[in-house]
């Protein structure tokens, strides 16, 4: 019987032949991300010795640089753990900052047909580079620094066959949004994507739909490697040996679905979730907007800046709207200067912040008070995610918070574009 | 045994910003408690 594009990752990693859904298995870690979050509260039970420093990578980044004194001797430790077991890549506040997704895919961490574990819940991101990637406990990755091994359920795959052209004003997070209205959620379900659709998305919409796989509760979320992708990851880790893996034409799926991009439309979905809760942003309603924001593992990509400086140029900030963007990375932040992005962006009224998690996760740099309502170009909607459990988040594109931005209310950015 | 104290129940669809907000995470373990489920339970 043929295999999906995960279950032979999955197989190969445990050193088999096949898996079939319901096994569980024990794997190899091809690449272990570490993160500041690790070092928090000495949760990082420290092993002797970790399985293989080349391995490992070490990325502070959801409180980064430190803003209090606990958060400091976070970052303190993850330090400390590096230097003592000979971890070289390691990504600090003084060299190459960024938030650990955008940096796995800037770097070429997420190695085609292999596995990568991290405790972020949106470690499902690298998905977009043919890698089964996964969340996984603190504790498990404790367990991951010193064995190299975890354990995973093989599930049942759902395959999306994307075809047509996804307009330019149109991201992956439209793509998302539709699928979470369409198909509800797929907790215990692999996702896999192929199809024409998919050559015509840059790697990183392809990264922002991955990641945004977390919020409909998919397992494991895998595009098929294209040459697009391998030259992609072989530009930036040209010594890695990798071997992508193709699902078999035979391969069973607990459901087949194809989606036509190009008939799309921007989506917004509402406060709470994205399964079952996004409307067109034309019919959304028109509360005022207290803030917008751009940012995050989903939506700090160029391609992002450069959409949003489309939207907003020549145009001012809605009054009493806060506008606030936030680059995946600081390498992003210096290339959007060069390009003038930053520049428009600032010009039309928006703040533009260090590369952090910042306030995806309502940790910094754009925190909510009680009764304001935001729209975001981030990861995740949940009440009380962005700061006060009394604020409402709108979770649309990076084209539809810019054009919000201007209007102060949910906006259609092909109004502007 | 026998244990007094309050319980609440909840609906579907518990996530994880529900049962701990992400900041609180950054609080001192003692002081994390008092957050649990605090947009959605019942006091």
């Amino acid at each position: 019987m043929g295999q999906t594009m995960v279950e032979k990752i999955l197989a190969r990693a445990a050193g088999r032949e096949t898996v079939t859904p319901g096994d569980i298995v024990t794997v190899d870690v091809g690449t272990a991300v570490v993160i500041d979050q690790n070092f928090m509260h000495n949760r990082m039970r420290e092993p002797k010795q970790v399985f293989d420093p080349d391995k490992i990578v070490i990325m502070l980044d959801h409180i980064a640089p430190a803003d209090s004194p606990m958060r400091a001797s976070m970052h303190k430790a993850a330090r400390r753990f590096a230097d003592k077991h000979g971890i070289t890549r390691f990504h600090d506040v003084n060299n190459g900052l960024g938030i650990c997704h955008q940096l796995v895919a800037d770097f070429g961490y997420a190695l085609p047909g292999t596995l990568l574990a991290c405790v972020d819940s949106h470690t499902c991101s690298a998905g977009a580079f043919n890698c089964a990637a996964r969340g996984i406990g603190h504790p498990e990755m404790s367990y991951v620094c010193a064995t190299g091994q975890t354990w995973f359920p093989v599930c049942e795959t759902i395959r999306y066959t994307l075809t047509g052209t996804l307009p330019p004003v149109l991201n992956g997070k439209d793509i998302i949004l539709h699928i979470g209205n369409e198909y509800g959620e797929h907790a215990m379900h692999n996702v896999e994507f192929i199809g024409d659709g998919v050559a015509g998305m840059s790697m990183n919409a392809r990264r922002t739909l991955a990641t945004m796989c977390a919020e409909i509760s998919a397992e494991f979320a895998v595009f098929e490697a294209d040459q697009k992708c391998i030259d992609h990851v072989r530009s930036r880790n040209p010594d890695a040996e990798f071997e992508p893996q193709f699902a078999d034409p035979d391969a069973t799926y607990a459901a087949e679905r194809t989606i036509d991009l190009s008939v799309l439309e921007p989506l917004v979905a509402y406060p709470g979730t994205v399964v079952e809760n996004a409307r067109p942003v034309k019919d959304a309603d028109q509360h005022h907007l207290d803030q917008a924001f751009i940012g995050s593992c989903a939506n700090g990509t160029l391609d992002d800046f450069e959409i949003a400086a489309k939207v907003v140029d020549g145009h001012k900030i809605a009054k009493g709207t806060r506008f606030i963007v936030t680059p995946g990375s600081q390498a992003i932040f210096l290339e959007a200067m060069r390009r003038g992005y930053v520049q428009t962006l600032m010009e039309a009224g928006a703040v533009v912040t260090n590369s952090t998690c910042g306030a995806c996760c309502g940790y910094s740099n754009g925190i909510l008070a009680p009764d304001e309502k935001c729209v975001t170009a981030s990861t995740r909607n949940f009440k009380g995610r962005m700061g006060s459990p009394e604020a409402d988040i709108y979770l649309a594109s990076p084209a539809t918070v810019a054009a919000s931005a201007i209007r102060g209310s949910l906006t259609d950015p092909r109004e502007f574009l | 045994m026998r244990i007094q104290g309050k319980t609440w129940k909840f609906g579907d669809h518990i996530n994880t910003d529900l049962i701990l907000p992400g900041p609180v995470m950054l609080l001192p373990f003692d002081e994390q408690p008092k957050y649990a489920f605090q947009a959605n339970r019942q006091g």
